[in-house]
């Protein structure tokens, strides 16, 4: 009997090594949310920094300011940030994160290595890279109208896909005139009137993905320098439709779109990825991509092959050097 | 003979109490990220607070509430059928008299504005609502299976 009872304890904590391993394995990656004011509502307070690409005049919203100077958008931010932790998921705060590259760039410059004096490497790209991002960007928008009868706010609260570019969810809506209440209050009783609609948007996005995976882009380039490029036949077959082949093999569904394809690079939008790999791992653009990196690799290819990523959701190979 | 005419009659009395009664729901007020105000009416004889508040709790489940005054239209918490069959197998109980319906009334108020029909303003805690659809996995989280 006391066998008996120790087998079944066994059996249990088994059981429940096994549900927990689950747990901890069947997770897909949490993409990141961040909320950031639309471009057109720092163009409207001014919050732009202009600067000169190469002859043209280019305008970059300068969210720093905002965030400094601007009364409203710590209160709307901050609002929307409550309402989406007692939803569950919490944002990525855009001034903190701002902030901290700022301190982790200071203090990247500071560090030494203590035998030889060496600084820490950053390329032309990382510097470029190194800004605040999110997987999924929620822009705000809004502007309070003075008419006859009371303050009017517009507001408009869209989320989008920063690697797709792809509008995920969108709530927008004007409020009746109120000539009683502050503009807080109102903005207040925007983002409550707007969040549920926007938030069982996101949902679908969500539930979408799950059954239909993950949408990434994927772009194939080539250096310069090789000797080869994707018209190129090997074994009587272009690179190009060794390429497709594996993406139809590995995609979900085989669904994907070749958008642009030349000799020198080809692009895949709309790829849809299975969630989890084969061992039930969680696999993003880089897991998925590292796939047909390893396929280019080995025979007959024997290719070079560098791998990047944009976030969750983008990966570029270049074909010839790493 | 007898059981025949039981059964007859039974049939013939929860034909008339099952049967259906009009109610409008709209959004009277958002001003707590907690609590969704609803106004409520019937064209009922007899409406009174208890059937305004399940109505209230109804719409806000499977029809969603118009909007009206700041408040946009929002859509049903059952937005899928998913979620409306897996409700079903608990809707009995839930709206039962001492169902979980009644955690999620705030208030309810009787306004007296000389209409022929009873308006009632009902608070409903739509996030306490939403979370127990959840813990009942009715409904999934925003971040469920991340």
């Amino acid at each position: 009997m006391v066998f008996k009872m120790k087998n079944m304890k066994k059996i249990g904590l088994i059981t429940l090594l096994i549900c927990l391993v689950g747990t901890l394995f069947g997770q897909a990656k949490k993409p990141t949310l961040m909320i950031l004011p639309s471009d057109n509502w720092c163009e409207q307070r001014f919050f732009m920094t202009e600067f000169d690409n190469q002859g043209t005049k280019q305008k970059v919203p300068n969210y720093k300011q905002a965030f400094q100077e601007d009364t409203e958008i710590g209160q709307v931010i901050s609002k929307i940030g409550s309402l989406m932790v007692d939803r569950g998921f919490p944002l990525k705060d855009a001034e903190q994160e701002i902030k901290a590259i700022e301190n982790r760039t200071a203090e990247d410059n500071m560090t030494s290595s203590t035998n030889t004096g060496s600084s820490i490497t950053e390329s032309p790209l990382d510097k470029l890279r190194n800004k605040a991002k999110a997987d999924i960007v929620i822009q705000i928008w809004w502007k309070v109208n003075k008419t006859e009868q009371g303050k009017i706010i517009s507001f408009v609260l869209e989320a989008f896909d920063a690697y797709t570019s792809k509008r995920i969810a969108s709530s927008t809506g004007n409020s009746t005139p109120n000539a009683v209440d502050i503009v807080p209050v109102l903005l207040q009783n925007a983002i409550l009137s707007n969040i549920d609609p926007f938030v069982g948007q996101l949902q679908a996005h969500f539930d979408d993905m799950f059954t239909n995976g993950r949408e990434i882009k994927l772009t194939v380039k080539k250096w310069n320098s090789w000797d080869k490029n994707l018209e190129t036949e090997i074994d009587g077959k272009e690179i190009t439709d060794y390429i497709q082949e594996w993406m139809q093999k590995n995609t979900v569904n085989k669904r994907f779109n070749l958008s642009d394809q030349t000799e020198n690079r080809i692009n895949f939008e709309q790829v849809r990825i299975p969630l989890y790999d084969a061992n039930n791992n969680p696999v993003d653009a880089r897991q998925f991509t590292k796939g047909l990196q390893k396929y280019l690799k080995g025979a007959p290819f024997n290719f070079e092959v560098k791998l990047m990523t944009r976030g969750l959701g983008e990966a570029i190979i270049v074909l010839g050097e790493k | 003979m007898k059981p025949l005419l039981i059964i007859s009659t039974l049939f013939l009395v929860l034909g008339f109490t099952r049967k259906n009664e009009n109610y409008h729901v709209e959004c009277y007020n958002l001003s707590s990220s907690d609590y969704i105000d609803l106004k409520v009416w019937s064209d009922a004889k007899k409406y009174n607070a208890t059937k305004a508040e399940k109505n209230a709790i109804h719409a806000v489940l499977y029809s969603g509430v118009s909007g009206s005054g700041n408040c946009i239209t929002q859509k049903p918490i059952l937005a899928s059928e998913e979620a409306r069959n897996t409700f079903k197998k608990i809707e009995r109980k839930f709206f039962s008299k001492k169902g979980s319906w009644k955690l999620f009334i705030k208030s309810s108020t009787f306004i007296n504005d000389k209409t022929p029909t009873n308006h009632y303003i009902v608070s409903i805690s739509k996030l306490q609502l939403m979370n127990f659809l959840i813990e009942k996995k009715v409904i999934k989280s925003l971040n469920n299976g991340f």
